[in-house]
């Protein structure tokens, strides 16, 4: 769910050059963890778990436009450093296929890593419950705090797209007639009250929430439909793989979590 | 061909695998040992391994190719523990394993054969000459440019042997091993034959040892010079000749039958200097049979002093009817 | 759209597009952003829209499916948009209008090239640990994909799962029980990672097997440049994107 739908030109330049930069930042970081590991090794571990979130994706809960992604298992079975890279790949493949903004790239590695990591991190806090034939609630936990904090950061960037720097708000929207980017577009913050006669609102406003607010309860409520979806399927696919080939998720001794035994 | 314990004269070549007593265990518990009985594949060699499924065919070409360590015995190829085989002894292996989709790596055909010219850093002109004449000695060629995930089942089978053999150029150079699980499974008779006499110029021309697995047991008499049969359990239950190992096994399945007693028979008559050839269809080999019974009842008529002049002869004798679609020469 | 959708347009069309070369098919996405970018006012995003409908028509591209793509991700954008509300729709216009049409660019490219051409590129100037990484996503995918499909045939000729049609991926089980979806779902998807898993490891042994010393770069087929092909792409980038940027000088600017 936590993938920022919004099309190229749209989210202010310095947002999605932020974005970039932290994803540049994390995947340089994560390449290095990981290829002390062995770069012929960590080359088709990510290749494939990539691959899977690639095909996982194709799994689509039709009503609510609800795209199964599988980041939490991913992030359990790969851990942050190889998930981080895998994330990027996965963003940048998912974007040329129409789904996502080829500016948003960064963001949405950034966010996408997040489930990957907090999955990871949830999981094996809760790996001594597992041991003891509650896989699957594990796994469907991790999967729930792990989408409902992404969405929260999801909601914090959607807001700062419209959050006024110092200078002008930008939309992102290249004004060739004076060389700057267009001006705000976005009233900000979440409750608005306007007195009457007042600038651009000459009509008085109940103090009620603003656009953006309702935005977050839509987002919220969706949100908790698709992390219960995904925390169901999640937990399921948990229980099958510690019932069939424990190794992968580290719950037996002997084995890294990708399968692999170790020396 | 030289091995080195037929005891006669002339240099003794080492082995270029040897596996003694190789003991393996997977992670449900079950487990794979050879044995006794010693592998070796010696160079100009061709060594066959034949059993029934789950009889540890490809646990034990993995251990050979150095990708699983063994928990016992020893695994030594190119003169080296297996598992502490080095990547500068990669180019002198050529493997292909069972499902050809776990080693296609490239995303298009010529990708795919040029990926172990490319990274042994061969020239470019030169690594375009090896691609084009693998790909062509297994027909893929016009396939070149094809992604990979097109290609039917048989035509990655043949383009997993065409990368694994692309540096074998027919002229001079050739791996000094190669190892083939399953290489016959999935290809069609031309696709077979190719395949065999590749395996046989290899051997003769290069001097390379060759072992493979395989259930397709028509080609063995053709290509090997050594069989070792397993059984449940990886162990070794016997080596030799292909004559001395298959037709007196017990045979693991009425299709195997067949293929035993179709193999047997060939070897016998090859024993008797009638050797059928590898190019036999039915048509011709009924043409054969049906000439052998007939000059059988011809001789056995005049013992008994009968004549066998004219058109009007009855039938040979026949084992039962016709198979509907069989092209007869004679009418029943 | 799925991956395996777009690779098969990519890899089986001969239309002018399939053939052009990949440098001026570049073209396409940079219209697409360029517009963008540029744009206020959803009267020239519609109408680049609607070229670029032309232009896949011209190459024989499926329509139906790119429209769709582009479309789908409305109502999410739909969603932001709201966010942005200002009494103003054609506000609402422009942001889902620039998605659709940079969606649409970026669809045009990759229907019409194959990844591998795409993939020898960047493969040459990426880390390794990203390009080599990506062709083998692009490798696992398809054999991934069949492996789920056999899973689910498995599934479903075992009775685990119904359909209204004869054939379908289990996300269109539209006649199985609903408590059965979530399992077989789960089913489905540890399959899956179990494959994916074993498919790694195979890849790590079958880099080691073939000798594997850091280089794995698609080899490059771009195809020659076309005289037609080379002028309608770039003239037709410089020619829209020139009339987006009058249009926003000339101030026939809707978006207040």
């Amino acid at each position: 769910m936590t993938h920022i739908m919004v099309g190229d030109g749209v989210l202010p330049w310095w947002l999605s050059g932020a974005g970039i930069l932290a994803a540049v930042v994390l995947v340089t970081i994560a390449s290095r963890q990981v290829t002390r590991t062995g770069s012929r090794r960590a080359i088709p571990a990510t290749g494939v778990m990539t691959a899977l979130m690639v095909v996982v994706m194709s799994i689509e809960i039709v009503p609510i436009g609800y795209e199964l992604h599988g980041t939490v298992l991913a992030g359990i079975i790969l851990g942050p450093w190889f998930g981080a890279i895998s994330s990027l790949l996965f963003n940048v493949v998912r974007a040329f296929l129409g789904d996502g903004a080829i500016t948003n790239i960064g963001l949405n590695t950034v966010v996408t890593w997040l489930e990957m990591a907090v999955g990871s991190m949830v999981f094996s806090r809760l790996r001594p419950f597992a041991y003891r034939g509650r896989a699957s609630l594990c796994g469907g936990i991790a999967t729930a705090v792990s989408l409902s904090l992404s969405t929260l950061v999801f909601l914090a960037i959607i807001a700062l797209s419209g959050v006024e720097p110092a200078s002008a708000v930008h939309t992102g929207s290249f004004d060739v007639a004076t060389g700057t980017f267009d001006p705000e577009i976005h009233s900000g913050g979440l409750v608005e009250v306007h007195l009457p006669g007042s600038g651009e609102h000459p009509e008085a406003t109940v103090a009620g929430l603003t656009p953006f607010t309702w935005f977050a309860f839509a987002t919220l409520f969706l949100g908790a439909l698709g992390w219960a979806i995904e925390g169901l399927v999640t937990g399921v696919t948990v229980g099958f793989i510690a019932r069939i080939r424990p190794g992968l998720i580290g719950l037996s001794a002997g084995s890294d979590g990708l399968g692999r035994p170790t020396e | 061909m030289n091995s080195g314990n037929d005891g006669l004269p002339g240099p003794v070549f080492a082995p270029v695998v040897e596996v003694e007593d190789l003991r393996h265990h997977f992670e449900d518990g079950t487990a794979v040992r050879t044995g006794d009985i010693r592998l070796e594949v010696y160079p100009g060699e061709c060594v066959v391994l034949i059993g029934p499924n789950g009889s540890g065919k490809s646990t034990i070409l993995n251990h050979i190719l150095g990708l699983s360590k063994p928990f016992g015995g020893t695994v030594r190829t190119l003169g080296k523990p297996s598992h502490l085989l080095e990547d500068s002894h990669r180019a002198n292996i050529a493997a292909v394993v069972q499902n050809p989709d776990d080693q296609l790596i490239g995303p298009t055909v010529k990708d795919d054969v040029a990926f172990l010219p490319v990274n042994l850093g061969i020239a470019g002109g030169d690594v375009a000459r090896l691609v084009e004449s693998s790909l062509r000695r297994f027909g893929l060629w016009e396939s070149g440019d094809r992604v990979i995930h097109a290609l039917s089942v048989g035509e990655r089978r043949r383009l997993a042997l065409a990368g694994a053999l692309v540096l074998c150029d027919g002229e001079g150079f050739g791996p000094k091993l190669i190892v083939l699980d399953e290489p016959f499974a999935a290809l069609d008779p031309v696709g077979r034959k190719t395949l065999t006499e590749l395996i046989l110029d290899m051997r003769a021309r290069h001097g390379t040892a060759i072992i493979l697995t395989t259930h397709y047991l028509q080609a063995v008499p053709d290509i090997a010079d050594r069989v070792y049969l397993l059984g449940q359990g990886g162990r070794i239950l016997r080596a030799g000749a292909p004559l001395e190992v298959i037709p007196t096994v017990p045979v693991w399945g009425s299709e195997s039958a067949s293929d035993a007693t179709w193999f047997a028979l060939r070897m016998e008559l090859a024993s008797r200097g009638a050797d059928l050839g590898t190019d036999i269809d039915v048509a011709r080999l009924a043409d054969l049979m049906e000439e052998w019974v007939l000059t059988s009842v011809g001789a056995s008529d005049q013992r008994v002093g009968g004549s066998r002049a004219g058109s009007e002869m009855p039938c040979p004798a026949r084992i039962g009817p016709v198979p509907k679609g069989v092209r007869t020469t004679r009418t029943p | 759209m799925r991956l395996p959708s777009v690779d098969h347009s990519a890899t089986s069309g001969s239309s002018w597009l399939h053939r052009a070369s990949i440098s001026d098919k570049v073209s396409l996405p940079l219209t697409g952003f360029g517009v963008a970018a540029i744009s206020a006012s959803p009267v020239p995003l519609v109408s680049v829209y609607a070229v670029l409908m032309i232009v896949a028509w011209s190459a024989s591209l499926p329509l139906a499916r790119i429209v769709m793509a582009t479309i789908l991700p409305v109502p999410m954008v739909g969603l932001y948009a709201l966010s942005h509300w200002q009494s103003d729709w054609s506000v609402i216009a422009v942001i889902l209008a620039k998605g659709m049409v940079t969606v649409e660019a970026s669809l045009l490219l990759m229907l019409t090239t194959p990844a591998p051409d795409l993939l020898a590129g960047p493969t040459r100037w990426l880390p390794a640990i990203l390009s080599q990484s990506l062709v083998l996503t692009y490798r696992a995918v398809f054999t991934l994909w069949d492996r789920l499909a056999s899973v689910q045939r498995a599934i479903q000729v075992r009775g685990g799962i119904r359909h209204r049609r004869a054939h379908g991926f289990p996300w269109e089980a539209y006649g199985t029980p609903l408590l059965r979806l979530p399992r077989v779902g789960g089913i489905i998807v540890g399959m899956a990672v179990i494959r994916a898993i074993d498919l790694s490891a195979t890849y790590d042994d079958a880099l080691r097997l073939r000798g594997y010393r850091g280089l794995m770069h698609p080899t490059r087929r771009d195809g020659a440049r076309r005289f037609p092909a080379a002028f309608i792409l770039w003239g037709g980038c410089a020619s829209i994107v020139g009339i987006a940027t009058a249009v926003r000088l000339m101030g026939w600017d809707l978006a207040g």
